[in-house]
């Protein structure tokens, strides 16, 4: 009886002990594994995306216009989530990350999308297709300018842009 | 009736001591499936948690530079001034940066209070002291958030 008894609570206690171990290692490998999955279907769509600045057009002023191609396989969805950051090697201009607005008459510091090439999937930049970038940035004196354009994804392009200078 | 009492002496020294061990093990299971548990969800947060210096420029007089983080992770990020941010240059510089709005060896981001969610693009401000600006070469910044995921970009002035 005394030893049944004992038996029996003993056991209870190794079925407890089983069942939190397991319901934690459960539990923390659920998440784990979802965070696993989540991260390397970012890294994929990381990997898979590609940028290339293409033609440039420039007047002289603060305003260019880059002709950014997508050379990656996988598409950009949001245009709103790029970024367009200008810095200059030298001279007093301030960096900035310029602002995107969806339509032009720009101001000074703002970017748009003013083009994009192809008809699948019109506003949506696919692979082979390209992207035409406006934007004007602030300039206090006149100045060689590196403009990033980056992807929702992080991924980089950079081209130098020569003679920008003020505009007025 | 000796048998009787034996038994039951038996049988109160068998429960009491299953008692005993079911009572001194039990919290110490419970604490570590516990402390397991927290573990692999800060695992699965850090594994969740990216992010791409996208751009760093210095000013002409070296004493200020500008940073762009994109979180390029799964996750937003809190507790911004909870990152550590450190300038490099090789062989003579490793500071790091103190959180305030002002001051030498100090960054904030900008504006003040920005959030930095999936997606988003943190624009940092970081502020060296005047006698000891980057000098012109290369340099590096290096960035790690809350939980420790760091990235880390060279640039030159």
């Amino acid at each position: 009886m005394a030893s049944t008894l004992a038996g029996l609570l003993i056991l209870a206690m190794f079925l407890t002990t089983s069942l939190l171990t397991f319901r934690s290692t459960l539990f923390g490998d659920v998440a784990v594994s979802g965070a696993t999955r989540d991260a390397n279907k970012v890294m994929g769509e990381n990997a898979r995306t590609g940028i290339k600045i293409g033609n440039v057009d420039q007047d002289n002023t603060c305003w260019f216009s880059l002709e950014v191609e997508n050379d990656g396989s996988t598409r950009v969805l949001d245009a709103v989530d790029m970024d367009v950051i200008v810095q200059f090697a030298s001279g007093n201009n301030a960096a900035q990350r310029l602002t995107y607005v969806p339509s032009g008459p720009l101001a000074v510091g703002e970017w748009t999308d003013t083009a994009l090439t192809g008809s699948f999937e019109p506003g949506i930049f696919n692979p082979g297709e390209m992207l035409t970038v406006d934007g004007k940035a602030l300039l206090t004196e006149p100045g060689t300018a590196t403009v990033t354009v980056g992807t929702p994804q992080g991924v980089t392009d950079s081209v130098d842009l020569v003679d920008m200078a003020p505009c007025v | 009736m000796d048998k009787v009492i034996v038994t039951g002496l038996l049988v109160i020294g068998s429960v009491t001591a299953a008692l005993v061990v079911i009572l001194t093990i039990g919290p110490s299971v419970s604490g570590s499936s516990q402390s397991v548990l927290e573990a692999q969800r800060e695992a699965s947060a850090i594994i969740k948690t990216d992010i791409e210096v996208i751009a760093v420029a210095a000013n002409s007089a070296g004493t200020l530079v500008d940073a762009w983080i994109k979180n390029v992770g799964v996750a937003p990020i809190f507790g911004l001034s909870s990152s550590d941010v450190f300038v490099v240059t090789p062989g003579t510089r490793y500071d790091a940066m103190a959180y305030a709005t002002s001051g030498d060896n100090t960054w904030t981001e900008l504006p003040a209070g920005s959030s930095w969610d999936r997606g988003q693009t943190l624009h940092i401000a970081i502020t060296l002291p005047s006698g000891d600006p980057l000098v012109s070469g290369s340099h590096s910044i290096r960035i790690s958030t809350p939980n420790g995921v760091v990235a880390e970009r060279v640039f030159s002035r």
